[in-house]
């Protein structure tokens, strides 16, 4: 069973369908990078995969488990993190990952051991009694992810991690996404940055609600005649040019 | 600086229009709380419940406690002919009023020269009550009485009550006015300090204050679109209080119209003033609800007399706006005076707003 | 549960953060259920009241005396005419005014009852009741020791005149105190208020603030949520509560005392 599975999945707001009939497939470890313009209906699709919205019509399965049916138990198994930074910022960081880490069932000893190895991989160690709203957002965005990690999800959703992020924490934030995919972890990504773009195994581009396109990044700039990623993706996402 | 004015008025329009659940509750609550207090909240004594206790069972006696049941006042809901326990009795039936008549009450009463003596037991727990219903009893029972043995009642002094203001004593006619008040200073300030207060925890009002808008268009802005709901309140008030509860203003509309925006603008500047001491919205409604509005509805004379009150709570009540308000607001529709007496409220409520404006404009300037 | 545990830890943890919100939920309340709890009263005390005496005879001189001797009433000025009276009453200088006619001493001592005229701003109608109602019984208290006094000199008893009397006992409340009515009310305001309000907000400020999203994320379900929100709110109302009751029965037994 592939982590995630969608067929046909649609949202529609109304009369406005932000989600129209996607089907995609990730494999187990993959880095995958899902594009598209601001509006495409990334945000939108994400949600549905994590069980905060509910789909129009279509179907889906996230580490084996109903979308629809089983959200509950989805919830236990992924980590999320979400465009705008939504953990406590008048609390300190080590509160923040103590609460994730129990909310998500750790406790006691490993939790501690949990904590100082996130700590230590996004180098936030010497920031934890710091109160997280002090911090800058870099820092804050890092503390996000060692969030959504400490519980070893089989899949982790980043929707724009690295949004106005400084290079040396996008560095140590995809050096941490590389390793876990490594490791199985399966990443579904949102970004903007196309230099990180080419990290992902496989990419897809959403423009207005559908998948125009689907594949590496080398075979997407090989079809669409680009030299670059940045090229390739405008091509896909403006065909008129 | 006109159009900047103008186009952050809009936008504060907008915020509420967009929140239209709001807009419903600001405009309807007034409505139903008017329902409220002027059909729920009468302090008219009705039918209090009476219980008699005869042991005779007397045909004098019986004459008397028909007496007793023919008022408005009384209801007599019960006769003993023992009872042991007044309290316990009082307590099981819900009475307020317990009327003993001792086993030869007929015969002393006949035979004359004292031994008729009867004896009222009263639920003191809500102190008013007891005190006028301890002040009618007695008079009721003796002029029964003496009625029945046909006695004149040596006269001594006849008293003729003349009621003024509120001739028909509803009420409603009260509580209107104080409404306007509670309702017109919860609006305005309440909803002021919220507004700001919530920009300033999402974080939108940093990039207005980096914007060419200075602080007093920012707050102008912000307040406009309040003064015209609070405006629009207070003509809704009026409007159900004369439709509903015959509530009509005895005075000059023209000047009640002037001090309700006085009274608006100096509620305003309350609500302002929150806003430069709450960190986010949580605190600004712990700030409004028990520290603004509880003690105005309590202490500026809405319910409870000014004048029974310790000397140390009355001093407080000269801070309170609404006391001054009130006092305006119940003389021109109750009272249907004039400014010429009304002056002296009128210059203090002013007052007050221009000061507490003048100290919240400093404080924004440097608190944010 | 266990979830349920740490979200009421979390929400400790934010009012710890916050020591502001805490002072403004703890202090302003029971400050204000002491002051007004113990000092404030529906009781219709000190009304002012102003006398029109045409009469200014020994009898007027000592029915006003009785009124000006009574603690309940705050004695104004004497006024010269009716109008006058009514003047007092608009500028609001006076709750009641009394009219004593010019024959009143010789309406009284004929035998025939003299007749006075009381003037009540009746705008609010329960302590207009209660004041005109204790002046009423002033002013016949008054009118029965008169009458008392001229059966004695006459030779007769009084109680020939009014063979009946009444005795009335005040049960619950003897002193007729409207603290002890109206301290309970006014703990069970000021919690529900404060209960309510506190839970209501926290989770508002959740929903704006964003962070309300990341939870939903979680295995946490709506019910730790909100059994996070309000049981500390229920504890601070406890302890609100628990004070407040300290006061009232320590004040109670003072009263007693």
């Amino acid at each position: 069973m592939n982590p995630i599975e969608t067929n046909a999945l649609t949202k529609k707001f109304g009369k406005y369908t932000a989600v129209d009939h996607i089907s995609v497939c990730v494999e187990k470890g993959e880095i995958f990078g899902f594009l598209g313009a601001n509006g495409a209906g990334k945000t939108t699709a994400i949600r549905m995969l994590c069980g905060l919205l509910i789909p129009s019509s279509g179907t889906g399965t996230v580490a084996g488990l109903d979308i629809m049916k089983q959200s509950n138990k989805i919830r236990s198994c992924i980590g999320y993190m979400s465009q705008k930074f939504s953990l406590y910022t008048d609390i300190t960081i080590l509160d923040n990952l103590k609460l994730y880490g129990a909310i998500y069932g750790l406790g006691g000893k490993k939790l501690k051991t949990r904590i100082s190895e996130m700590a230590e991989f996004l180098e936030l160690t010497d920031l934890l009694p710091r109160k997280t709203g002090d911090l800058p957002w870099g820092w804050q965005q890092r503390l996000s992810l060692a969030c959504a990690n400490l519980h070893k999800p089989e899949i982790l959703f980043l929707d724009e991690p690295t949004g106005s992020v400084d290079p040396v924490s996008r560095r140590i934030f995809w050096d941490f996404i590389i390793e876990l995919a490594a490791n199985g972890t399966t990443v579904f990504i949102t970004t903007h940055h196309m230099d990180e773009a080419e990290y992902c195994n496989r990419i897809s581009i959403m423009v207005s609600g559908k998948i125009a396109a689907i594949d590496t990044p080398r075979k997407l700039k090989a079809t669409t005649g680009s030299e670059t990623l940045q090229d390739a993706f405008i091509k896909i996402v403006e065909p008129k040019n | 600086m006109l159009k900047r004015l103008y186009a952050i008025v809009i936008k504060e329009f907008r915020h509420i229009m967009r929140d239209w659940q709001t807009l419903m509750i600001i405009l309807l609550m007034p409505v139903l709380m008017m329902f409220l207090y002027g059909y729920a909240l009468t302090m008219d004594l009705i039918d209090v419940p009476v219980i008699i206790v005869d042991p005779s069972m007397s045909s004098e006696v019986r004459t008397i406690v028909g007496d007793i049941d023919a008022t408005s006042l009384f209801s007599v809901i019960r006769t003993e002919r023992v009872v042991q326990e007044p309290a316990e009795l009082m307590k099981k039936y819900h009475a307020k009023l317990i009327v003993r008549f001792p086993s030869t009450f007929a015969k002393d009463l006949r035979r004359g020269g004292g031994g008729a003596d009867i004896q009222v037991l009263i639920d003191g727990s809500d102190s008013n009550v007891g005190t006028i219903l301890k002040n009618t009893i007695g008079p009721l029972l003796t002029r029964a009485s003496l009625d029945l043995i046909k006695m004149e009642q040596p006269k001594a002094i006849t008293v003729h009550p003349k009621v003024l203001y509120n001739p028909q004593q509803k009420s409603a006619l009260y509580f209107v006015p104080g409404l306007m008040a509670i309702i017109l200073l919860m609006v305005s300030a309440m909803l002021t300090s919220l507004a700001i207060t919530r920009e300033k925890e999402i974080g939108t009002l940093e990039q207005l204050l980096v914007s060419p808008l200075n602080p007093a268009e920012i707050i102008i802005g912000k307040i406009l679109p309040y003064c015209v709901i609070a405006a629009i309140d207070s003509v809704l008030i009026m409007l159900v209080g004369r439709i509903f509860f015959d509530v009509t203003i005895a005075g000059n509309v023209y000047l009640l119209a002037a001090t309700t925006a006085i009274y608006i603008f100096t509620s305003l500047a309350i609500g302002l003033l929150i806003s430069t001491i709450a960190a986010n919205q949580q605190q600004a409604m712990m700030i409004v609800l028990p520290v603004t509005m509880l003690p105005t509805v309590i202490l500026s004379g809405f319910i409870f007399p000014v004048k029974s009150m310790p000397v140390f709570l009355q001093a407080i009540t000269c801070f309170i706006p609404a006391t001054y308000f009130l006092e305006i607001i119940r003389g021109i529709v109750l009272k249907g005076i004039g400014i010429s007496i009304l002056l002296k409220p009128v210059v203090i409520l002013s007052a007050i707003g221009l000061f507490l404006i003048f100290v919240s404009i400093k404080r924004f300037r440097v608190k944010l | 549960m266990r979830l349920v545990a740490l979200m009421i830890w979390k929400e400790f943890l934010h009012l710890k953060n916050d020591k502001m919100s805490i002072r403004l939920m703890i202090f302003p309340v029971i400050l204000q259920a002491l002051i007004m709890g113990y000092a404030l009263t529906t009781e219709v005390k000190h009304t002012p009241v102003t006398v029109c005496d045409m009469s200014a005879s020994q009898l007027s001189r000592s029915l006003i005396e009785s009124i000006r001797s009574n603690s309940l009433f705050q004695f104004q000025p004497l006024s010269e005419s009716y109008a006058e009276v009514r003047e007092r009453l608009d500028r609001g200088e006076s709750r009641i005014g009394l009219v004593i006619p010019e024959d009143f001493e010789h309406s009284l001592r004929s035998g025939n009852g003299a007749d006075v005229q009381l003037v009540v701003d009746g705008q609010d109608a329960n302590s207009s009741n209660v004041a005109s109602g204790y002046i009423n019984a002033i002013i016949t208290q008054w009118g029965s020791t008169y009458l008392k006094k001229q059966a004695q000199l006459q030779g007769k008893d009084i109680k020939l005149l009014i063979p009946v009397t009444v005795n009335p006992v005040i049960l619950f409340n003897p002193l007729l105190k409207s603290t002890w009515y109206m301290v309970p009310a006014l703990i069970v305001l000021l919690i529900t208020m404060v209960t309510s309000l506190l839970s209501g907000l926290s989770i508002v400020k959740e929903k704006e603030k964003g962070t309300l999203e990341q939870i939903m994320v979680t295995p946490v379900k709506p019910i730790h949520l909100i059994a996070g929100k309000t049981v500390p709110y229920l504890l601070i109302g406890f302890f609100e509560l628990t004070i407040f009751i300290y006061l009232g029965v320590g004040k109670g037994q003072a009263l007693k005392n």
